[in-house]
């Protein structure tokens, strides 16, 4: 059955997209769109965490670390872009 | 496997994304990300480093004392994406703001127009274009200073009443005052302030200008446009818009504000004919940039039209187009009077040079044509005398005779009127009352006229004199009444009047021909067809006529017209196609007469006499027909061919010689010469002089002094023996010698 820290961490995934989903100001952070595909990414991620505990443990657990993986990736563009912009910004 | 790999891949990203960080935070944490967003992200990339790294260590069947902790990780993940995205954005916001803040404070501080902000009557916050402006620095005016204190004191009121009405809330509005500088001296500024709220409390915010550099370019032109006399407008063409710079409605005589101040309203004070034309050229210049360059009518107040030059420069937009007009107007109605006077008066000085010129050819050819009448005529008269003795009055040779000495007479007086027109002919002027020689002719002119033609003469101009050669003052009238007469031969009416005229300088000034003065203006009217345009033009051309051929010479209108000349007058004529014409013979006034002019009879025995006279003539055929016409009549005569054989024949002739007949113009020594070489040997001798015609040799501009005895060519015999006995009789003291040259 479902792991109760897997759900929690699910709903409160959940709830920090949905509160900042439809925010004007979420516009303010730079390249806010590569962060948020990280975090959605990343969520899709605990999505599966918990679907495995359900159906198709391999294939969900799969798709699960493909998750992680490319969050993590695009995490670490996101990253590469703000630090590089302001750089450019400030030179 | 695959997950192994994939986490290790995740797992290499984290950490590439964890030194990138970490390399910012040595160049320049806080300038990059602010530091504690660095720091909530650096925690965030340690959770998910941290993460992936328990997953690599599970997958890889490395059993993980991570996996207890891995659970809280997980769960922190979201809370801590959480507190660096609203992190993040309170971080930016602030920047944001501070920017901003840094914009506008870099944006007023660089304005050449000052901002201020008044509150309780004092400023609170000048930008630097503003202290410049007062002459004081910022720190001197804010919180110091009071708005009062920067403008003259008569306008501190307004200011005090501004302040409050902004601090109610009404809005704000433009005005311009006059401030203060800190050194005393005054500048025109344009200000306007809006109420709003500083630091809790009410204050009014505000821009201010000098604009004394404009109020100075404004007067200036003001000045300009005042001065000059054109009459500068501003056309904006994307509104229709006029604006003049000067007093456009006193200019034309309406009251002020009259003239409508659209391009619409200003076209239809234009004249109908200038309209369209003026609407096209409207047209066209919302287009071309070609300056503006026309002349137009416009109405004025009283209904007369104005005469106005146009001149303008567009304006041109960003594209190139033009935007605005600025130009000029010129009343240009004197200067288009004095052109048309200015040309009115030039065809008036070409029709008199060309009637000059046709005057000189034609006294010319006239002149050569008199000395073969003259012998035409003489002999014709000779051989008719001496064949009446001989022949019966029906003999054809006698017949033949009479018609060449009447053809000869009928040729005379045809270059007698050429002569009178070319001016070359002699006239004896005396003082005339054309009231009484209108009068005098009233009989004969009736007779001139048909039955079916009223006459009417009204004499107006009793007790006024002119100086005419009487008998051509008679031609003018009956040559004009003749015409009258011509020009209604259905009947009609015709009259002839005298009046008393002053022609003053502005009229001098329009007519040519005219001189100053009191005139005695002779009428002709007649209720006829009148004249046509180009007829009327031409009437005094010589040989121009409009009456068929054979019933006129064409030379009667030019011989009126050469006579009113000589007499120092003009002739007018004003007729219009149906309506009649009226013919104005203006001659100067003198005063009162001095002599009374005298006809001679024609039907007395020939004169004949036994004095000696000496004719002296370069024509042989008018010299022999002279000589033996005066010795027919028995007198004893001396020919001489020229003056110098007068002189040696007058030298060598011992008996009295009484009377010299010389010609005027001869090859050696000319009359006068002549006649003054006698009469100095012999005081005695009279002079008769005899001339096709004369120049100034003898007459003074054409005119025969008084006293010196004429005899015109051709002449009869009447006349020649007439004149010879009349000088004879006359006493010898009354022969006035000739001019001098």
């Amino acid at each position: 059955m479902f792991q109760q820290n897997e759900v929690v961490t699910l709903i409160l995934g959940i709830g920090v997209l949905v509160f900042f989903i439809g925010r004007s100001d979420l516009s303010h952070i730079p390249a806010w769109k590569t962060f948020l595909a990280s975090y959605a990414l990343l969520l899709l991620g605990w999505h599966f965490t918990v679907l495995e505990d359900v159906c198709l443990p391999e294939i969900t657990n799969l798709l699960e670390h493909i998750c992680y993986a490319t969050s993590s990736i695009v995490f670490a563009i996101w990253c590469w872009r703000v630090v590089r912009g302001r750089r450019e910004a400030r030179e | 496997m695959i997950i192994l790999l994939l986490d290790i891949v995740a797992l290499l990203a984290t950490l590439a994304a964890g030194i990138l960080l970490v390399r910012a935070w040595r160049y320049s944490r806080h300038e990059i990300l602010g530091r504690d967003v660095w720091i909530l992200l650096v925690g965030l990339t340690g959770l998910i480093i941290f993460r992936n790294t328990s997953n690599m260590l599970e997958w890889s069947g490395i059993t993980g004392s991570l996996d207890f902790q891995e659970d809280y990780v997980e769960l922190m993940l979201p809370v801590a994406f959480f507190l660096v995205l609203w992190t993040f954005r309170q971080h930016e916001s602030r920047r944001e703001l501070r920017e901003s803040e840094e914009k506008y404070r870099s944006t007023v501080n660089s304005m050449l127009v000052g901002i201020f902000i008044i509150q309780d009557l004092k400023f609170k916050y000048v930008n630097p274009a503003m202290a410049r402006m007062l002459g004081y620095t910022r720190e001197e005016i804010e919180d110091k200073l009071s708005p009062m204190d920067a403008v003259i004191p008569a306008q501190r009121e307004l200011i005090r009443r501004n302040a409050i009405r902004r601090a109610s809330g009404e809005p704000g509005y433009l005005y311009e005052i006059k401030c203060l500088r800190k050194d005393g001296s005054v500048f025109d500024a344009v200000v306007h302030g809006e109420g709003f709220t500083y630091q809790g409390r009410p204050a009014s915010v505000g821009s201010f200008l000098d604009i004394t550099d404009r109020k100075r370019a404004e007067e200036r032109f003001r000045l300009i446009a005042q001065v000059s006399s054109d009459l500068i407008y501003e056309w904006d063409s994307t509104n229709d818009t006029l604006e003049w710079f000067g007093d456009i409605d006193g200019l034309l005589g309406y009251q002020p504000g009259e003239v409508v101040r659209t391009i619409e309203g200003w076209v239809k004070l234009i004249h109908p004919d200038d309209q369209a034309r003026i609407a096209n050229e409207v047209e066209r210049h919302r287009t071309t940039t070609e300056p503006i360059q026309c002349e137009y009518h416009v109405k004025a107040r009283d209904g007369s039209w104005r005469y106005w030059s146009d001149v303008g420069v567009p304006v041109l937009d960003e594209d190139g187009k033009p935007a605005r007009w600025i130009g000029g107007c010129l009343d240009i109605t004197d200067r288009k009077l004095a052109e048309q006077e200015r040309e009115s008066l030039e065809n008036q000085l070409r029709q008199a040079q060309k009637m000059e010129a046709i005057g000189q050819l034609a006294g010319g050819v006239a002149h050569d044509f008199n000395n073969i009448l003259t012998a035409i005529l003489g002999n014709a008269e000779l051989s008719l005398d001496a064949l009446r003795r001989k022949l019966s009055a029906d003999d054809p040779a006698l017949q033949g005779l009479g018609q060449i000495q009447q053809s000869a007479e009928r040729a005379a007086a045809l270059t007698r009127q050429l002569l009178v027109f070319s001016r070359r002919d002699i006239t004896q002027p005396e003082e005339l009352d054309l009231d009484q020689t209108l009068s005098e002719m009233e009989k004969m002119l009736q007779r001139l006229i048909t039955e079916d033609i009223a006459l009417e003469i009204v004499c107006g101009a009793r007790h006024q004199y002119v100086r005419a050669d009487a008998g051509q003052i008679e031609q003018i009238i009956m040559n004009l009444v003749v015409n009258a007469r011509d020009a209604m031969p259905d009947g009609g009416q015709l009259t002839l009047e005298t009046a008393t005229v002053m022609l003053d300088e502005v009229y001098v000034a329009t007519h040519a021909e005219a001189r100053q003065g009191i005139h005695v203006v002779l009428a002709v009217s007649d209720t006829g067809c009148g004249m046509e345009c180009q007829v009327r033009e031409r009437a005094f051309e010589p040989f121009f006529t409009t009456k068929p051929a054979g019933q006129g010479t064409g030379l009667g209108l030019a011989t009126v017209y050469a006579i009113v000349k000589r007499a120092g007058g003009h002739v007018l004529v004003y007729s219009e196609p149906g309506q009649g014409t009226t013919f104005k013979v203006y001659l100067p006034v003198i005063e009162a007469p001095t002599e009374v002019r005298h006809e001679a009879g024609g039907s007395d025995p020939l004169p004949s006499g036994d004095e000696t006279i000496l004719v002296c003539e370069d024509d042989e055929t008018v010299r022999h027909l002279t000589v033996h016409l005066l010795e027919d009549a028995g007198y004893t005569v001396l020919g001489a061919d020229s003056a110098t054989d007068a002189l040696k024949q007058a030298a060598v002739y011992q008996d009295p010689v009484h009377l010299l007949i010389s010609d005027v113009i001869m090859p050696d020594i000319n009359g006068r010469k002549l006649a003054d070489s006698l009469t100095a040997q012999r005081p005695k001798l009279k002079t008769i002089f005899i001339s096709g015609y004369t120049s100034n040799v003898i007459a003074h501009h054409g005119v025969l002094d008084e006293g010196v005895e004429f005899l015109e060519k051709p002449f009869s015999r009447r006349v020649l023996l007439q004149r010879v006995r009349e000088a004879l009789d006359k006493p010898s003291q009354e022969i006035v010698p000739a001019p001098d040259a």
